[in-house]
């Protein structure tokens, strides 16, 4: 990674660790290096699609982060399952215009990633996966970053 | 760079989140540091903060305002050579300067023409010093480059003199000496019972002479050993309890059983009260049951209680509403007689003569009876004629 890389993602992980500064609902569960980390994310209002239940995301920071986007996908572990959104694949893949290469700017941090994820369940209503999420998890091989996302829907 | 000190939020680069360096402004007016804006600008042609488009960073940036840049020369950072010594603090305009050309501790080529290793600037005129001695205090081989930072900072057995008491003592002792050192700051003695004085240990036997919870001390001491002994002989009493009630039944079960036969059994049961297993665990479910029995008691108890109180709570409320209701009543009844009343006075007021200028002594009534016409607006209109003051 590159310098700025390392030191951008130490004080991230600095601000997050010593002064526990991140908003409700979302928990640091593991951040040994600065390539991989683990958050909690729970939707706080009474949502029902939602409520009672915690989501974990994985980020991955490449080399020329916060140039570039991180990775950022849901992974399913007990008690951890992949939340129910039109955008949200089964497979853990997020489809959000913030985390492609267009929408993506560096000014955006891993803390305000996950308010967008949070805000983004908490709006939803619509308790089903994105059309054809069978054949995308099936035939998807491309890293999360790699897909042409079409970002048509601005609705939810 | 190490800032001295908390960096004020509008002076760091929000790519970087670090104070900027060598900043540009963008059309859009915001601020980054340039080298961070060109990767993003690489990647990106719109402004990272609000997506304006950039198309050519030459035109659409320029440098920011000199107000920022002199704010920013101002920051105090620490020598980077902090590591190997230098305690310099200096305004970040500077600090090159200094590094590059006066600090003495910048490493720079080893003047030895045949050696390709750095050595501080302060050593520059010894020589070549990339050779190993005996630390005289350790006896460890060390670089003679880095000999004075080994004995300085590393060497176990180089005498130290302590911060607080001035104490000489080995490196490697420095545990020991805290332990000791009667300048070090210590709690009181009797914290445990809520004395909340930190002092130096030299000072601590005079406070604890005069300490107020010296009293309660000795007496708190002595309840918690009571409190042990206590608990030390409740276990022995359920222990008592368990082995009595497995002799109980014990001479229940089998009354059929020869005297000689349980005689011989019975100081074999001091050593081993329970024989056979099922027994141990049939005592046990007995003194479960009866625990049940009486958790189950005092549940119906407790409940009993609460209905009560939920009883004795409501019967007031509802009292209370029963009046309420009542003077509600009243209250409608008097509603209905006064408008009776204002109903017929109106009808002798039209009777009598149209204009209505001599109205009846209520302040809004004027008003209503000059414009009975439209009678839904009449609310609105003394709002107007008579605005809420606040």
């Amino acid at each position: 990674m590159s310098s700025l890389g390392t030191k951008r993602l130490g004080k991230e992980l600095a601000n997050e660790q010593v002064s526990k500064s991140l908003p409700p609902g979302i928990t640091l569960v593991k951040a040994d290096d600065l390539q991989e980390w683990l958050l909690d994310i729970q939707v706080l209002d009474q949502n029902p699609i939602y409520a009672g239940e915690t989501y974990r995301l994985k980020f991955r920071f490449g080399k020329q982060y916060p140039i570039e986007p991180p990775e950022v996908v849901f992974t399913k572990q007990e008690n951890r399952p992949i939340p129910m959104h039109p955008h949200i694949y089964s497979n853990g893949i997020i489809c959000l215009d913030l985390l492609g290469s267009s929408g993506w700017s560096p000014v955006q941090n891993v803390e305000s990633v996950c308010m967008s994820i949070q805000s983004m369940l908490t709006g939803n209503t619509k308790n089903h996966r994105p059309e054809g999420d069978a054949d995308f998890v099936s035939t998807n091989k491309a890293r999360p970053k790699d897909i042409e996302f079409y970002y048509h829907d601005n609705e939810v | 760079m190490a800032y001295e000190g908390n960096v004020d939020e509008n002076l760091i680069c929000p790519i970087c989140r670090v104070a900027l360096v060598a900043p540009v402004i963008t059309n859009c007016d915001h601020v980054f540091c340039q080298k961070c804006l060109v990767q993003a600008h690489a990647l990106n042609p719109v402004c990272p903060v609000d997506r304006q488009p950039l198309l050519k960073l030459s035109s659409e940036t320029r440098p920011a305002p000199k107000v920022v840049a002199n704010q920013l020369d101002n920051l105090t950072v620490r020598c980077p050579n902090r590591p190997r010594g230098c305690d310099l603090v200096v305004a970040r305009s500077l600090v090159e300067n200094h590094v590059s050309r006066y600090c003495d501790k910048t490493l720079v080529p080893c003047p030895h023409p045949s050696c390709d290793k750095t050595i501080a600037r302060k050593d520059v005129a010894k020589g070549c010093l990339h050779y190993e001695v005996d630390c005289e205090f350790c006896g460890q081989p060390v670089q003679k480059a880095g000999l004075e930072t080994h004995q300085d900072m590393e060497c176990l057995n180089r005498k130290t003199n302590c911060e607080l008491c001035d104490w000489e003592f080995v490196r490697s002792k420095q545990e020991e000496h805290t332990k000791e050192c009667p300048e070090v700051e210590v709690t009181c003695r009797f914290a445990p019972f809520g004395c909340n004085h930190k002092m130096s240990r030299r000072r601590l036997e005079q406070h604890c002479a005069g300490c107020e919870y010296r009293v309660v001390g000795p007496v708190g001491e002595q309840l918690a050993e009571l409190r042990a002994e206590m608990t030390a002989l409740k276990e022995k009493d359920r222990l008592k309890d368990r082995r009595i009630k497995f002799l109980e039944n014990r001479g229940y079960s089998a009354p059929a059983a020869t005297e000689n036969i349980s005689n011989m059994n019975l100081p074999a049961q001091e050593t081993a009260p329970y024989e056979s297993r099922d027994q141990y665990f049939l005592s046990l479910f007995e003194t479960m049951e009866s625990k049940v029995e009486r958790l189950s008691s005092a549940l119906t108890e407790v409940e009993g209680r609460h209905s009560m109180m939920l009883f004795n709570e409501t019967m007031p409320i509802k009292d209370q509403l029963t009046e309420i209701r009542s003077t509600l009543g009243v209250l409608g009844m008097h509603v209905r007689w006064l408008m009776n009343f204002r109903l017929q006075e109106r009808g002798r007021v039209l009777g009598g003569g149209g204009g209505g200028t001599n109205s009846p002594s209520l302040p809004g009534t004027s008003q209503e009876s000059s414009s009975d016409s439209n009678l839904p607006r009449r609310l609105s209109d003394t709002m107007r004629e008579h605005p809420p003051r606040l």
